[in-house]
């Protein structure tokens, strides 16, 4: 720019932009929330808990025409705080939908705060906030005390209040946004309106009242965003006491469950001890079948032999056929496997009857024994962190609010599941090779030293102890597949924990 | 002397016989042994789970019982709750 000369059109866009930018940002700044738009997000999400149709939800929005008719009014900001006597909710527990659309009486599961909110409901969303508090009623015992709790006491509220913080944090960084634009017009005028006083040009006096009313609007912008981050830090505060009093009432119903518990979960362990009991004696008595079955087969084919024999000795097939002591044998042969089938078959009858009548009663036990997990997991939601810039520093007021989450220990507790699973065996097999099956004696010596050689001593087994609790004998003969199976159940019975043993067994060769 | 051995080695092979037989009832015997001892374990096992499991049934069937009870006594418990929430916010309201 020459000296003498007039700011040229290109300095004089740039003025003109960041003054139109800057009246831009003053209209978008004006358009702040709109509480009947969030009153009316709640009344459909309310709806919607109750079990409505987004149609039906609509109509009775249009119903309730003050809803409507008003949203087309001035919009009065008020923040929906609103403080109420303790003894106004000492009220009786209704949730009649004409009484509180009468305004006479509101479900004492509104919480006072709301009740303000809920006063300036139209009549329509009345209608719906009572049928929703009607509808938590009809969710199954344990649900619905979670969802009163959760949606009825405290996690509505904090949810809403983590709504509307997030949304004021979208309005702020707005406001950064335009603040930012303030200052870079600004200096970009000061740049200019020096340039123009080196080269003694006129203009620069007109653009110092441009200066001004930028830094008018600035000093609103920062006014607006003070307000916004109070609201926010309110918001924050009250989400805190809101979770604060979620999680006492939790940890309360945490500690009533347990107690009322207690007598059954302490049956159901002893229902655990004696499906393991059960496990173990069938498997033991499987044993005893198989050493019975392959002493069978072994007398089975030394009868053969000796019939071979006698026809060596010139006794014909028929007479042999005909001996009366062949023909008793047979006959024995037959009776015992017939017997030990027929058994096999009653045991796991009476095993599958038993598993059943275990997994039954485990089940009609389980929505109790979820409730203590239904209120912790009420707790595993926390509230979300806004992330705020400290405030502008201004010389009357130094304080720096800060807000923190609240930190807590996870309440979570193992949860254990019973299992109850019915067995699943392989069907045992008769054996002739008997040899091939060492006594239990046999079987205990040379698993407590190879428990020795893996450094697993502790997990030796004591004859007499496992004679006693799997009712076998030292002499019973098992294969080494069977004994596995027997010594896995025997060690749960024991409650030593799988990963102990499990792989030591899976080794054995 | 043929007609003697034979005579003979079936006397041997009958008595053999005669020892599977004894063989195979002490079989069937340890058979009714096992059956016996199985029918009477497992009745007691059964037993011990019936009554367990009617023990569990009458603390669900007073858990079902008092479902209105705790119910109210929630509501109660939560009432509570809301009461010093009002009570602490008029605190800071006057403060």
């Amino acid at each position: 720019m020459e000296k003498g000369t007039v700011p040229t059109s290109e300095t004089t866009a740039k003025i003109e932009g960041a003054i139109e930018e800057t009246n831009a940002a003053v209209v978008i700044n004006e358009a702040a929330g709109n509480d009947l738009a969030e009153e009316k997000k709640a009344i459909i999400e309310m709806g919607k808990a109750s079990g409505l149709t987004e149609d039906e939800i609509e109509k009775l929005i249009q119903e309730g025409t003050p809803l409507n008719a008003s949203t087309g009014g001035t919009a009065e900001k008020k923040d929906d705080i609103i403080t109420v006597e303790a003894e106004e909710i000492k009220g009786p527990i209704t949730s009649n939908a004409e009484n509180i659309a009468a305004g006479e009486s509101i479900s004492p599961f509104i919480e006072p705060e709301n009740k303000g909110f809920f006063n300036k409901m139209s009549t329509g969303g009345k209608k719906i906030m009572s049928m929703a508090y009607e509808g938590i009623y009809k969710i199954p015992v344990v649900n619905r005390a979670v969802a009163k709790m959760e949606i009825a006491y405290n996690q509505f509220w904090i949810d809403k209040k983590e709504e509307k913080s997030v949304e004021l944090k979208g309005k702020m960084d707005g406001l950064d946004i335009q603040s930012k634009t303030f200052g870079e017009s600004k200096q970009e005028i000061i740049s200019v309106m020096e340039d123009l006083k080196k080269e003694g040009n006129p203009g620069a006096a007109s653009l110092q009242l441009k200066i001004k009313e930028i830094e008018r609007e600035e000093a609103k912008i920062a006014n607006k965003k003070n307000t916004i981050q109070s609201k926010i830090e309110l918001r924050e505060n009250k989400i805190k006491i809101f979770t604060n009093k979620r999680d006492q009432v939790a940890d309360k119903l945490i500690g009533k469950y347990e107690k009322k518990l207690s007598p059954l979960e302490g049956k159901l362990e002893n229902l655990q001890v004696y499906k393991d009991k059960l496990d173990l004696f069938v498997v033991s008595t499987e044993a005893k079948h198989e050493e019975q079955t392959a002493k069978l087969n072994i007398i089975k084919e030394r009868k053969q032999i000796l019939e071979q024999k006698f026809m060596s000795l010139g006794q014909s097939d028929r007479q042999i056929r005909r001996d009366k002591t062949i023909k008793f044998l047979e006959e024995q042969i037959e009776t015992g496997h017939q017997k030990i089938e027929v058994e096999k078959k009653i045991m796991n009858a009476k095993n599958e009857e038993m598993n059943k009548k275990i997994a039954k009663a485990d089940a009609k036990a389980m929505p109790y024994r979820d409730m203590k997990d239904e209120f912790i997991r009420v707790k595993d939601r926390r509230p979300i962190k806004i992330d705020l810039k400290e405030r502008e520093k201004i010389v009357e007021n130094k304080t720096t609010e800060s807000t923190t989450s609240h930190t807590r220990t996870e309440a979570r507790e193992e949860t254990k599941a019973e299992q109850t699973t019915a067995h699943t065996r392989e069907p045992s097999s008769a054996t002739a090779a008997f040899e091939n099956m060492p006594a239990v004696s046999q079987h205990i010596l040379s698993i407590n030293e190879y428990l020795k050689r893996n450094n697993a001593s502790e997990l030796q087994i004591n004859q007499h102890e496992f004679l006693r609790a799997t009712k076998l004998t030292e002499g019973l003969h098992v294969t080494q597949k069977k004994f596995k199976e027997i010594i896995a159940i025997y060690y749960k019975n024991k409650k030593i924990p799988e990963s102990k043993y499990l792989g030591l067994l899976n080794n054995i060769k | 002397m043929t007609t003697n051995q034979n005579i003979n080695d079936e006397e041997i092979l009958d008595e053999e016989m005669d020892n599977l037989v004894k063989e195979v009832e002490t079989i069937n015997k340890e058979i009714d042994e096992t059956s016996k001892e199985t029918s009477s374990e497992m009745k007691g096992i059964e037993e011990d789970i019936n009554k367990t499991i009617k023990g569990i049934n009458e603390d669900i069937a007073v858990l079902e019982k008092n479902e209105e009870k705790s119910e109210t006594e929630m509501e109660e418990l939560m009432l509570e709750e809301a009461e010093d929430l009002a009570k602490d916010d008029t605190k800071d309201e006057e403060n």
